[in-house]
C-alpha cells in the first residue's frame, strides 16, 4: 500500500508539475505576442508619467512629449500610464500603482495629470472611503501587485481575460486603433483600406452624449472628497519625484456642456488646487476646434500628436520661466 | 487601512494551495482529530471570503444544535413545537434579514410611494437605506436550508440529534458544498463524520477526475459562454434578434455548465475526503416533461422544497395543488435571488409545470384521437422543443438586473432584423462554444453528471495518460481566464 501510495503521489506531482510548467510556458509565450491594450504600461519602469483616464490614454504620444522637450531638464523617457473604461480614477490604488512605475531615485521627472470630472467622481452607491477603495481594487490597477515586468506573467494571470491559445495563433488587430509600447494608444482616421468619414465622427459624438447622458441617469455618480483627497496626495508625492502639470484635455462642446452641468466650478477649483500646490493648470477646455475628438471625448491620431507638441510647448516654457526665475533668485 | 480579500473559490489559485494541504493533513491525522481538523479547514475557507460573518453561520450552528437537542429531550409536543419555531424563525429572520430585508424595504418603498406615501422621508431609495450596507453572507441561503432541514427532521423524528457539537457545525459549514450546495441531509452526511476514513487510492482517483471535470465545465465551457452572455446581456437595446436568441440559448447552458461544475467540483473534493454528497444534477436536459426536468435540476433544492414545503402544503392545510405548486415555485425563486426578476422566473416555472398537468387529459385525448402515438419521435422532439425554449427564456428574467430589462431584451429578441450573431467580434470563440456545449451534452449523454471517470477505468496506462497530457493542454489553453466567481455564489 505504501508503494503504490508513492507511486500515486509521484503521478500527481508530476501531472501538476505538467500542469504549472504548460501554464507558464504558454504564459511567457503569449507574451511574446500581443497580450492586450495596457500590457506594455505594465512591463517598465519610467520616470516621467502621463496619468489620468481614457481622455489622456489617447491624447498623449510620450514619444511626442520626448522630442518636443529634448534639451530640457527632466528625466526621459514619458511613459503614457493613463488607462480606458475608467479604470484609474485618482485614489490610493492608483497612488500606490504610479509611485512603483516610478524609479526610486526619481527627482526630476515630468508628470503630466489629465483632470475632468470623471477623474473625481464615484458612483452613489459608494459611500465611505472603504467603499471606493474596494471598487477600485478590483479595477486592472488593483489587482496587479506588478508594474514592471518584461515578461509580466502576473498581468497574464489576473488581467488577460481571453485563452492562452490567443498566443499560437496571430491576434486579431482592430484597424483603427495602434498600440505602442510606450503606452500610447492612437486611434488613426485612416488606414489602408479604412478611412472613418466626417459622418461617423458626427455621428459617434452624438452617441457619446447621449451615452453619458444615459449612463448618469442608470449610474448615478458624485464628487468624491476621497478622489479629491487622493489627487491632492497624489500631486504630493509626485512633486518629490519632479515637476506636476495638471491638464484639461480638450473635448466635444456637448461632452463640455454635460461635465460644466456636473460640476461648474471645476476649472476654478482646479485652478485653486495648482495655485496652492504652486503647479501649472494648463486649461485646453475651449479648444476642441484645434484639437479634434473621433467620438466627442478623445482625440484621434492627429489631434493627439498636435496636443501633446502644445502642451510640450507649454512645459518647456515653464521649465524654462522656472529656470530664470531661480537663476535670478 | 482597507486590506484585500483572498479570494478562496474553487477556480481560484489559491484553492489549488489549500485543498492539497487540507487532503495531506486530514489523512495524516488519527480518526479523531479529523472532524476538528476539516471544521477548521471549513472555517478557514469561509473566513476567507468574508471573516466577520462565520459569526452568523456560528450562530445558526448553536441555534439548530441546541434546538435539535432540546426538541430531543422534551416530550411535551407544545415543548418541542416551540423549540422547532425557534429554530425555523430564528434561521429564517437571519436569512430575511441578511439577504431580503432590503428588497422588502425598496419594494415596500415603492409601492408607497405609488400611493403618494413617502415612509422613508424623502431622498431617492438606494441612498436612504442604512441596510444598503449589510453584508450578503455568502451561501446563506444554502446552509440555512440545510440546518433548517436538521431541525425538521429532528422534530418529526426522522433523526435522533447529534450531540457531538463539533461534527454538526462541520455538518453545517462542510467547506466542499458550504457556499453552493448541495444541500445536504443530517441523515446522509452526519453519519459520514462518524465513520473512519482510510486512504483508497480509487476513490481518490475518482474524486480528483470529479474535480478535473468540474474545471473542465467552469473555466472552458461556462465561463467561455459567459463572455457572449455578458455582451448581449449588458445592453439589450444594442442587439435585435438572433444574438439576444443565442445569448438566452447560451445562457441556460453557461448557468447549467457552470452550476454543475460547481457541484461537480464539490463532490470530487468531498470524494477524495472519502465523502459521498449527493447528485444534484442528472442530465437535465435530456427531460421528457416539465416535471421531469426538475427532477433532474437542482435535486437538492427540489427535493427540499418537495419535503419541507410542498407536502406540508397540501398535508398539513390541505391546500390545491396548482396553488401549492405556485408557492412552491414563488419560494423556489425568492431563494435564488432577493429580487422580482427571480419572483417572476419562479412563478413563471411553476406555471409551466401547472400548465403540464393541467392540460395532460386534453392533449393525451387530442392526440389520441389523431392516432399519434405518445412515444412517437417528432412529438417528443417538439415537447423537448418548446419546454427547453419556454424554460430558456424564463431565464432571461433569472439573468437580468431588473424586469423591465428582461421584457426589453425579450421584445427585441422577437424582433427579428439581425442576423449577425458575432457580437463579441470573435468567431472562433463563437464556434467553440457551441462545439464545446454539443460535446459535453454528447459526455452527458453517455456518462451522466456522475460517472465521467468511467471514460478512464479499464483503459491502458498509454491512453490514460495520453488524456492527462491531453487534458492539460486543453484547461491551459482554452481555459478563459477570467476569475469569475461560481453564479450560485451569490445565492
Amino acid at each position: 500500500m505504501r508503494r503504490e501510495l508513492a507511486i500515486f503521489v509521484f503521478k500527481i506531482a508530476i501531472l501538476a508539475l505538467g500542469l504549472v510548467g504548460t501554464y507558464l510556458f504558454f504564459s511567457w509565450n503569449l507574451t511574446r505576442t500581443f497580450v492586450a491594450d495596457d500590457y506594455s504600461k505594465f512591463t517598465h519602469q519610467t520616470p516621467s508619467l502621463v496619468l489620468g483616464l481614457s481622455r489622456a490614454h489617447y491624447a498623449f504620444d510620450p514619444a511626442t512629449l520626448d522630442s518636443v522637450l529634448e534639451g530640457a531638464n527632466y528625466e526621459r523617457p514619458f511613459q503614457n500610464f493613463a488607462f480606458e473604461k475608467s479604470q484609474s480614477p485618482y485614489g490610493e490604488v492608483y497612488l500606490g500603482a504610479i509611485l512603483k512605475k516610478i524609479p526610486e531615485n526619481t527627482s526630476g521627472g515630468i508628470f503630466i495629470m489629465g483632470v475632468s470630472p470623471g477623474s473625481f467622481s464615484a458612483s452613489n452607491r459608494l459611500v465611505t472611503p472603504e467603499d471606493i477603495f474596494e471598487f477600485d481594487s478590483k479595477t486592472m490597477l488593483g489587482k496587479m501587485s506588478d508594474y514592471n515586468s518584461d515578461p509580466n506573467l502576473e498581468f497574464v494571470r489576473k488581467c488577460f481575460g481571453r485563452s492562452l491559445y490567443k498566443g499560437i495563433f496571430p491576434q486579431e488587430h482592430r484597424i483603427s486603433t495602434v498600440f505602442h509600447d510606450n503606452g500610447w494608444e492612437e486611434f488613426r482616421l485612416y488606414a489602408p483600406g479604412y478611412t472613418i468619414s466626417q459622418a461617423d465622427i458626427d455621428f459617434w459624438q452624438e452617441e457619446t452624449v447621449t451615452g453619458y447622458t444615459k449612463l448618469a441617469a442608470v449610474i448615478p455618480e458624485h464628487v468624491s472628497d476621497y478622489r479629491l483627497e487622493w489627487f491632492s496626495r497624489t500631486i504630493d508625492s509626485l512633486q518629490h519625484k519632479g515637476r506636476v502639470f495638471l491638464v484639461r484635455i480638450p473635448m466635444h462642446r456637448g461632452v463640455l456642456a454635460l461635465e460644466d452641468g456636473v460640476w461648474p466650478s471645476f476649472d476654478r477649483e482646479m485652478d485653486s488646487i495648482a495655485r496652492l500646490k504652486h503647479i501649472t493648470y494648463l486649461n485646453y477646455r475651449n479648444r476642441s476646434e484645434d484639437f479634434e475628438t473621433y467620438d466627442g471625448s478623445h482625440l484621434h491620431s492627429e489631434s493627439a500628436k498636435a496636443f501633446s507638441r502644445d502642451v510640450a510647448r507649454a512645459i518647456r516654457d515653464q521649465i524654462e520661466q522656472r529656470a530664470v526665475v531661480e537663476y535670478l533668485d | 487601512m482597507p486590506y484585500k480579500r483572498i479570494r478562496m473559490l474553487f477556480n481560484s489559485f489559491e484553492f489549488l494551495f489549500f485543498f492539497p494541504i487540507v487532503v495531506v493533513i486530514f489523512y495524516v491525522l488519527p480518526h479523531r482529530y479529523r472532524w476538528f481538523w476539516l471544521l477548521l479547514a471549513s472555517y478557514y475557507f469561509y473566513m476567507a471570503m468574508e471573516p466577520a460573518l462565520i459569526l452568523l453561520l456560528f450562530a445558526s450552528t448553536c441555534l439548530d444544535y441546541f434546538c435539535g437537542l432540546q426538541m430531543h429531550r422534551k416530550k411535551a409536543p407544545a415543548v418541542r413545537k416551540r423549540y422547532l419555531w425557534m429554530s425555523i424563525l430564528g434561521n429564517l429572520g437571519m436569512l430575511f434579514f441578511f439577504k431580503y430585508l432590503v428588497f422588502f424595504t425598496s419594494s415596500s418603498q415603492a409601492i408607497m410611494e405609488f400611493f403618494g406615501i413617502d415612509w422613508l422621508g424623502g431622498g431617492s431609495r438606494e441612498e436612504n437605506y442604512v441596510f444598503n450596507k449589510i453584508l450578503l453572507p455568502v451561501g446563506i441561503s444554502f446552509y440555512t436550508f440545510q440546518t433548517l432541514s436538521y431541525s425538521i427532521d429532528v422534530y418529526r423524528r426522522e433523526i435522533e440529534p447529534v450531540r457531538h457539537f463539533g461534527r454538526y457545525a462541520l455538518y453545517v459549514a462542510f467547506f466542499p458544498q458550504l457556499v453552493a450546495g448541495p444541500i445536504e441531509r443530517a441523515n446522509r452526511l452526519l453519519p459520514q463524520f462518524e465513520k473512519r476514513i482510510s486512504v483508497d487510492l480509487d476513490r481518490i482517483k475518482w474524486g480528483i477526475v470529479m474535480m478535473a471535470w468540474g474545471f473542465f465545465l467552469k473555466l472552458v465551457v461556462a465561463d467561455r459562454l459567459g463572455v457572449y452572455v455578458d455582451t448581449v446581456f449588458l445592453d439589450p437595446s444594442a442587439h435585435k434578434g438572433l444574438p439576444l436568441f443565442i445569448g438566452s440559448l447560451f445562457f441556460a447552458f453557461q448557468i447549467y455548465f457552470d452550476f454543475s461544475a460547481y457541484c461537480t467540483i464539490a463532490i470530487g473534493a468531498a470524494k477524495v475526503l472519502g465523502y459521498d454528497l449527493m447528485q444534484n444534477f442528472n442530465r437535465p436536459l435530456f427531460f421528457t416533461s416539465v416535471r421531469d426536468f426538475w427532477r433532474r435540476w437542482h435535486i437538492s433544492l427540489m427535493l427540499w422544497l418537495k419535503d419541507y414545503l410542498y407536502k406540508p402544503l397540501l398535508s398539513k392545510f390541505g391546500m390545491n395543488k396548482i396553488l401549492a405548486v405556485l408557492i412552491v415555485f414563488f419560494c423556489n425563486g425568492l431563494w435564488h435571488g432577493a429580487n422580482w426578476t427571480f419572483v417572476v422566473w419562479g412563478l413563471l416555472c411553476g406555471l409551466l409545470l401547472v400548465i403540464e398537468v393541467g392540460t395532460q387529459p386534453l392533449r393525451h385525448g387530442i392526440l389520441k384521437r389523431m392516432g399519434i402515438s405518445l412515444a412517437n419521435p417528432v412529438l417528443r422532439f417538439v415537447t423537448w422543443l418548446t419546454i427547453f425554449l419556454s424554460i430558456t427564456t424564463s431565464l432571461i428574467f433569472f439573468r437580468s438586473p431588473n424586469i423591465f430589462h428582461a421584457l426589453l431584451y425579450i421584445r427585441n429578441m422577437f424582433s427579428v432584423n439581425s442576423t449577425f450573431i458575432n457580437v463579441t467580434y470573435d468567431s472562433t470563440e463563437l464556434v467553440l462554444s457551441f462545439i464545446l456545449v454539443l460535446l459535453v451534452q454528447v459526455i452527458h449523454y453517455y456518462k451522466g453528471n456522475d460517472r465521467i471517470p468511467e471514460l478512464l477505468i479499464g483503459r491502458s496506462p498509454v491512453f490514460r495518460w495520453g488524456f492527462y497530457l491531453a487534458f492539460i493542454l486543453v484547461i491551459v489553453l482554452f481555459s478563459v481566464n477570467r476569475q469569475n466567481n461560481f453564479i450560485y455564489f451569490q445565492f
